[in-house]
């Protein structure tokens, strides 16, 4: 019976003094953090993708209370409501701020864009380009579908379909990590409500392109004829488009003859 | 020169994690980069040296009153307790030290090399000294292994001659086999 008792109230007396101490701890200890710090970092999407180029969204919320980073440098979108919540924090306003997309220029999949020859290397894009030849497709300028890209995706957004790699319209939030990853420089910024986009990066001439790609833009320029609103922009016979004068017409799409410009609407 | 032997011992011969296998979990889970590694590798040393520090006086008073069987219990709890006041602590007085640690210190409390040392000190019962150092050495080990672990796997990541079944976890598991071999080679000195 006796050791019974003895060993609850030794229990019990080491229970309370640990807690008692740990509750001195947390008072004598006490740190000030940053009010703003706290409150900054509820607004942050919490995915530590770096898009910001700060370490996580701990590091970002910390760099804008003290006034080294501005919270527009969140690649994620403002709205309205947010918007005003982060201007009451920091005290002075910010503006809001249209969500941004990845899109990987070229949809030259295995059927269009034949293979040089059978690549059984390590599966990175970056390994692949090293290669004489750089990559086993004929297209030097496409998507090699190796997923380098997959792999520095923190949403999970990218994946290799049919050789090609394709962006989750709904799952990207633009921070732009697959556009630095990508050794071809294939993956461009557009508007999350942008109309059209254009589905090759083949620079070469016509004939060129048509040898090695099915799908690939030849560069004839009939979409920057048919543009009404003068969005288009040939350059090195690859069309670019202005989204903040591009006003949805589809005209390109009509008219492009190799069916490398797709709308967002039936194809996403 | 005891004092040192007792180190020694504890560090290579008895090294906590490969040949007492104690303490896996953080060796496997956080063993991928140098940094973190050696961010736990530092907790680690941390805890351990000054919870068996705590825990030796404690294990006293449980022998007086006769209650040896309550011993894991009441170390979890102090070693629980000691983690949360070191972090505060920390948190108060080095900032930068706190960002480093970060996540590894309330990673540890329940770690059973924290707890493991504490029992073997408090059951080899051999001053108050002795046991402190021995804590030393047995944390000094974890250092050196996972700092080598991630050292190994750092080259391994990139080895393109492993084959696909091996890759990731397998492999680990077998570097971690082969330098519990490479280390049984100091029991015999």
């Amino acid at each position: 019976m006796t050791i019974i008792v003895c060993a609850v109230s030794v229990m019990g007396i080491c229970g309370i003094i640990t807690g008692l101490l740990v509750g001195l701890a947390g008072k004598v200890f006490f740190t000030e953090e940053d009010e703003k710090v706290t409150l900054i970092r509820k607004e942050l999407p919490g995915n530590n993708c770096g898009g910001c180029g700060y370490a996580g969204c701990d590091e970002f919320a910390r760099a804008v209370a003290e006034g080294k980073a501005e919270f527009v440098m969140c690649v994620v979108p403002i709205n309205k409501e947010k918007a005003y919540t982060v201007s009451k924090i920091l005290g002075y306003a910010i503006e809001e701020k249209d969500r941004r997309i990845m899109h990987v220029r070229c949809i030259g999949t295995c059927s269009k864009a034949p293979d040089k020859y059978i690549y059984t290397g390590v599966p990175d894009c970056i390994s692949a380009l090293i290669i004489p030849e750089g990559g086993k497709k004929a297209c030097s300028y496409g998507c090699l579908g190796l997923g380098t890209c997959v792999k520095v995706c923190r949403y999970g957004a990218i994946s290799v379909k049919d050789g090609v790699a394709h962006i989750d319209k709904g799952r990207c939030t633009g921070c732009g990590k697959c556009k630095e990853a990508c050794p071809r420089n294939l993956i461009e910024s557009i508007p999350y409500d942008a109309g059209y986009k254009v589905g090759c990066n083949n620079n070469d001439k016509g004939k060129n392109v048509k040898n090695v790609c099915s799908a690939g833009c030849i560069g004839c320029g009939l979409c920057k004829k048919s543009c009404k609103a003068g969005a288009i922009e040939l350059v090195h016979n690859i069309p670019h488009i202005d989204y903040s004068k591009c006003v949805k017409c589809g005209k390109c799409k009509e008219s492009c003859v190799t069916g490398c410009i797709s709308g967002f609407v039936d194809n996403t | 020169m005891k004092l040192i032997a007792v180190f020694m011992t504890a560090a290579f011969a008895n090294n906590v994690i490969l040949s007492r296998f104690l303490g896996l979990c953080p060796f496997l889970g956080v063993s991928k980069k140098m940094s973190t590694a050696a961010g736990m590798g530092v907790a680690v040393f941390f805890v351990i040296t000054i919870s068996t520090a705590i825990t030796y006086p404690v294990e006293k008073l449980l022998t007086y009153f006769n209650i040896g069987f309550l011993r894991t219990i009441i170390f979890i709890m102090i070693i629980a307790g000691l983690v949360q006041i070191i972090e505060l602590f920390i948190k108060k007085k080095s900032e930068g030290l706190y960002r480093s640690l970060g996540v590894y210190l309330p990673l540890i409390t329940t770690n059973c090399a924290v707890l493991g040392t504490a029992i073997n000190a408090a059951e080899a019962d051999c001053g108050f000294i002795k046991s402190l150092v021995y804590a030393a050495g047995v944390s000094a080990g974890f250092l050196i292994a996972i700092l080598i672990m991630a050292g190994l796997r750092e080259k391994i990541e990139y080895n393109e001659d492993i084959p696909e079944a091996f890759k990731g976890m397998p492999v680990t598991l077998v570097t971690a086999g082969l330098m519990a071999i490479a280390f049984f080679g100091f029991a015999q000195i």
